[in-house]
């Protein structure tokens, strides 16, 4: 019988340290698409000759666990990936509880639980090396994730969920929340907010499995497509201001925030004060219509503050 | 790691009760907690977490004047 792809599931858990894999999951997810665990194989010819021109044998030389899925941003489990992607969670507050997100120098390993049909798998060890959130106007909140982990097993038994979090219980929407560009309200029809971390497997000689997998420059890269009243956003990132007229010899920051809401008390905001941004001119439509602006961004890090947020209330009291 | 006797860390107000979660350079998990008021770092890591994690985002500052 074949097996049914609609029974797809992942849980996620923060590991307390690398070698310490978890043994349940902390939440598990239902995901929109992708791979829930995934090994890429890495195998080439080998190259000795004989009296053919035959290919003689193959080399393995290395296998990477990981996961590539997409899945509503919910929300308690968003914190985990966020804070598996940024490196750090400061929490306040006495309910709601306040998780702020932000760039640390290292990051957490999580373990990974996945299920397609009866058949399940971990990878350990793992580490986010892009977590994207994406929207179209006021549908739900999405979150891409790239991992890759240090071991991948297949599990004799289902693995066990400590939460499982739905969307019965709300998904985060932009209705409701707020749209800012450089301070103002902005139309934003749709965006992305995506993190990397650049994850490197490293390998040795003993084993085709990494060894660890280790985090190299950290970017944080925004994409808002925007329905402006007119095109000062483009002088600006040309010209460094609004009204100016002579192009810049210097990138143009700005800032941006985003927020998304379940209810009142559970919400997500990004905030970012020093975005490079670019905007292209935008492109003629013969059929008429709304002109749209898309702004590009990337954080950089400024001199006494933090380079982005992403603020996460809800009912978690912990730091994730 | 150095402790107090060694190095006078700066004194920091901390503006609400907190706990802060993160990985060290090995990918352990770090825990701190600071309490609303006054705190007065022990440790170099304590001292890194009130400079480099909570001053950035106004959770916390350092007191000017000792």
């Amino acid at each position: 019988m074949p097996i049914q792809n609609r029974i797809t599931q992942v849980g996620i858990a923060k590991q307390n340290a690398k070698g310490a894999a978890a043994a349940t999951a902390a939440y598990q997810l239902g995901v929109n698409s992708g791979a829930v665990t995934n090994a890429e194989v890495s195998e080439e010819d080998l190259p000795i000759t004989w009296a053919s021109r035959l290919i003689q044998g193959h080399d393995r030389t290395a296998v990477y666990p990981g996961a590539d899925f997409e899945t509503l941003a919910l929300p308690k489990s968003i914190g985990t990936l966020l804070q598996a992607a940024c490196g750090q969670d400061a929490v306040t507050g006495s309910g709601p509880y306040v998780h702020t997100f932000k760039h640390a120098l290292s990051l957490p390993y999580l373990s990974l639980f996945a299920r397609k049909d009866a058949e399940y798998f971990k990878v350990s060890d793992a580490r986010v090396n892009e977590l994207e959130l994406s929207w179209e106007q006021t549908g739900a909140l999405r979150v891409k994730v790239v991992m890759g982990g240090c071991t991948y097993e297949f599990l004799g038994a289902p693995y066990t969920a400590d939460a499982d979090e739905r969307p019965q219980a709300g998904v985060f929407k932009g209705c409701g929340g707020s749209f800012t560009v450089n301070g103002a309200s902005a139309i934003v029809r749709s965006g992305s907010i995506k993190v990397s971390n650049g994850i490197e497997p490293i390998y040795g000689s003993d084993s085709v499995l990494p060894k660890d997998v280790f985090p190299q420059v950290q970017t944080v890269d925004v994409s808002l497509t925007i329905v402006p009243d007119n095109l000062q956003e483009f002088r600006r990132t040309l010209t460094g201001a609004p009204a100016g007229s002579a192009v810049a010899c210097n990138p143009t920051y700005g800032a941006v925030s985003a927020q998304w809401r379940v209810d009142p008390d559970t919400h997500l905001t990004f905030e970012s004060s020093r975005l490079k941004t670019v905007v292209g001119f935008p492109e003629t439509n013969a059929q008429g219509g709304p002109v749209e602006l898309t702004l590009e961004g990337s954080v950089a890090e400024p001199a006494a503050s933090d380079a982005y947020t992403f603020v996460l209330s809800n009912d978690v009291t912990a730091a994730y | 790691m150095r402790q107090m006797d060694e190095l006078e860390f700066p004194v920091y107000t901390v503006f609400e009760d907190i706990e802060v979660s993160f990985a060290d350079r090995d990918g352990r998990e770090v825990r701190f907690s600071f309490p609303a008021g006054t705190a007065r770092p022990d440790t170099e890591d304590e001292w890194f977490v009130l400079e480099h994690m909570l001053a950035p985002s106004g959770a916390a500052e350092r007191v000017k004047e000792r």
